[in-house]
């Protein structure tokens, strides 16, 4: 007797597809909507986990655009310090789809808010960017500078991108409550001091995380027409929540809408992707191995795992020879080592 | 008390102290150091350890026994130590060739290039001093305790580079542009704290320096290399190293330094 699931492949099967699959190579998760080839200018960001999506395609040999690259000969560990090579320009992570709207109307409009800048101890904090500096500009005056060249160079950056890759990260985030502008962190963990009269709490929902992720396509598609974006949902929990609950609940929560919103977002949109990432780190069949012991940090083989089914699906076999990215040093986890401000919320662990 | 036991060593710019102190000895009665020169690329490969200098490999090995007729230098007998050369500021000067902050004269004018934050400026600058060989050396020379560390640091590029750059090219363009005073200064600042009570820091004689980052030619004309057995002099286009004369101011300000211990 036939019926629609006597043909299907054995990927469409839990018991084949996952339980007795190896969750380091699951095939056929990941079917491309649109090829992106060796010639394609790539962007990156998004949140922690961004980091390692175009970690590795560098190292895969591919084309990741870089439009603030570091000078020649900068030490490495300063290099990534002030966040240079992190992405694909140093906007820090962009935890939620808010605030990549913002940063996109910033560069588009050459907008640089003189209120977005936060003070501690002296030194001067980039609210929208708060950890590129690790110590923080000399004055105000230098840290709008330096967002103005920031701005400029994220509109060349998506103006000769042809495919963008963005990893939703979060739906949690705070604004300022009459400007309605969203940062990365919550103002007093790593500049600037809370203020329960000015600063919200915001938990995105699904409508508004779509909402925010058709925004972003206008305007990138406004700036370069041509391009096609691949949205990911990053596997890492939320480190902690403000919204009253517990934070197992809350990074349930978070991840659902942001995959429901990516889901439903490319499905109504030829020139979007949805990549799976965030199912192949949490994969049951893994049983937790992807994860470091902190339960949160993606392993190195958690990352391998992801950009293989990303890079095999597309044809993309990593380039032999020389990568193109400095090699990590023998012993160290490839996957160690990101920047992600978010993790300075535990240190207000009770 | 003015030390009695004290060694000078450092890369081929002991040259010219060395040769002014050969041929007027009775300029500076009394001080009679021993010179120790490798070139400046083995200087990271010099070891200090268990109370002398060792070469870290066959190689350079071989270059100590060439520049200096000793396989190794014992330090016990000295009372203070005089590091002349190897850190040099033009070698900075690529640093902020493309990349400069908003204090920079020439970024403040308006001119274009690619701009970081003054604190990464300082932050790149800290980790070159900070990481040289030179800064290992002294800290080494310093942590005997056996007594005080001097240091001269790498003289400015003759003026002349200017018509004719060829490796100054990026200072020539720091200065062309009036950054160079500037630049300058925040070296300065960064190298005293790196060198903290490591070292005293002896600065190049004020009226040797031309335009605030670039030395007078008649400090320069006729250096001579580190060659040990006989003088072999710079070619003409040589710009970076200074000669006898120079090497006298130096000794100059080295004996009244240790005399002001």
């Amino acid at each position: 007797m036939s019926h629609p699931y006597s043909d299907l492949p054995a990927n469409a099967f839990w018991r084949c597809g996952v339980a007795e699959a190896d969750p380091a190579a699951p095939a056929g998760i990941f079917a491309p909507k649109f090829g992106l080839g060796r010639d394609a200018a790539i962007a990156t960001a998004g949140s922690c986990f961004a980091q390692h999506v175009g970690r590795a395609l560098r190292e895969a040999g591919m084309n990741v655009l870089d439009a603030e690259p570091p000078g020649r000969g900068w030490p490495p560990a300063l290099v990534r310090a002030y966040n240079y090579r992190v992405y694909s320009a140093r906007y820090g992570n962009i935890y939620t789809s808010r605030q990549l709207v913002q940063l996109l109307e910033d560069a588009l409009e050459g907008r640089v808010e003189p209120a977005a800048v936060w003070q501690q101890d002296g030194r001067f904090y980039d609210a929208l960017r708060p950890t590129v500096e690790p110590r923080g500009f000399a004055s105000a005056e230098e840290a709008l500078a330096l967002r103005c060249t920031h701005l400029a160079a994220v509109r060349g950056l998506f103006a000769r991108s042809s495919h963008f890759i963005f990893t939703l990260g979060l739906t949690e985030c705070w604004a300022d409550r009459a400007s309605g502008r969203v940062w990365p962190t919550c103002p007093g963990v790593v500049a600037g001091s809370f203020d329960p009269q000015r600063h919200g709490f915001l938990n995105l929902r699904f409508g508004e995380v779509l909402e925010d992720l058709g925004r972003a396509r206008g305007l990138l598609q406004g700036l370069n027409p041509g391009m096609r974006m691949i949205l990911t949902v990053s596997p890492v929990p939320l480190t902690a929540t403000a919204s009253g609950g517990h934070v197992l609940a809350a990074t349930a929560r978070s991840k659902a809408v942001l995959r429901a919103a990516a889901d439903e977002f490319a499905a109504a949109h030829a020139d979007v992707d949805y990549f799976p990432a965030y199912e192949i780190v949490t994969n049951p069949a893994a049983r937790g191995r992807f994860f470091h012991p902190d339960l949160r940090e993606v392993t190195a083989e958690g990352v391998a795992a992801v950009m293989g089914a990303f890079l095999g699906a597309h044809g993309l076999a990593a380039e032999t020879g020389p990568s193109r990215t400095e090699t990590p040093e023998p012993g160290t986890d490839a996957a160690e080592g990101v920047v992600c401000e978010e993790i300075l919320l535990e240190a207000f662990r009770k | 008390m003015m030390p009695r036991n004290v060694l000078m060593l450092g890369n081929s710019h002991t040259a010219a102290p060395r040769i002014a102190l050969r041929d007027r000895p009775e300029t500076w009665p009394g001080f009679q150091p021993d010179v120790f020169a490798m070139p400046g690329d083995t200087i990271g490969m010099l070891e200090v350890r268990d109370g002398a200098i060792h070469p870290s490999d066959t190689e350079v090995r071989r270059k100590m026994r060439y520049y200096n007729g000793i396989p190794d230098l014992p330090l016990s007998g000295y009372d203070a130590f005089v590091v002349i050369g190897c850190l040099a500021f033009h070698r900075l000067a690529g640093l902020q060739e493309h990349h400069r902050s908003p204090d920079f004269p020439s970024v403040a004018r308006g001119e274009r290039c690619r701009l970081i934050s003054s604190g990464l400026v300082e932050a790149l600058l800290a980790d070159r001093i900070g990481n040289s060989p030179t800064l290992r050396l002294i800290r080494a020379l310093a942590g005997l305790g056996q007594g005080p560390v001097l240091f001269m640091d790498t003289v400015f590029p003759s003026v002349e580079c200017r018509t004719d750059p060829q490796d100054f090219a990026p200072h020539v363009a720091m200065a062309a542009r009036g950054d160079g005073g500037a630049y300058h200064a925040r070296y300065l600042r960064i190298l005293h704290q790196a060198l903290g009570r490591d070292a005293i820091h002896i600065a190049q004689p004020a009226d040797t320096v031309v335009d605030e980052v670039f030395t007078a030619p008649e400090w320069m004309r006729g250096s001579v290399r580190m060659q040990p057995r006989r003088d072999v002099p710079h070619e003409a286009r040589e710009y970076g190293h200074a000669n006898p004369a120079y090497g006298a101011r130096q000794l100059d300000l080295i004996v009244a330094a240790l005399a002001a211990l």
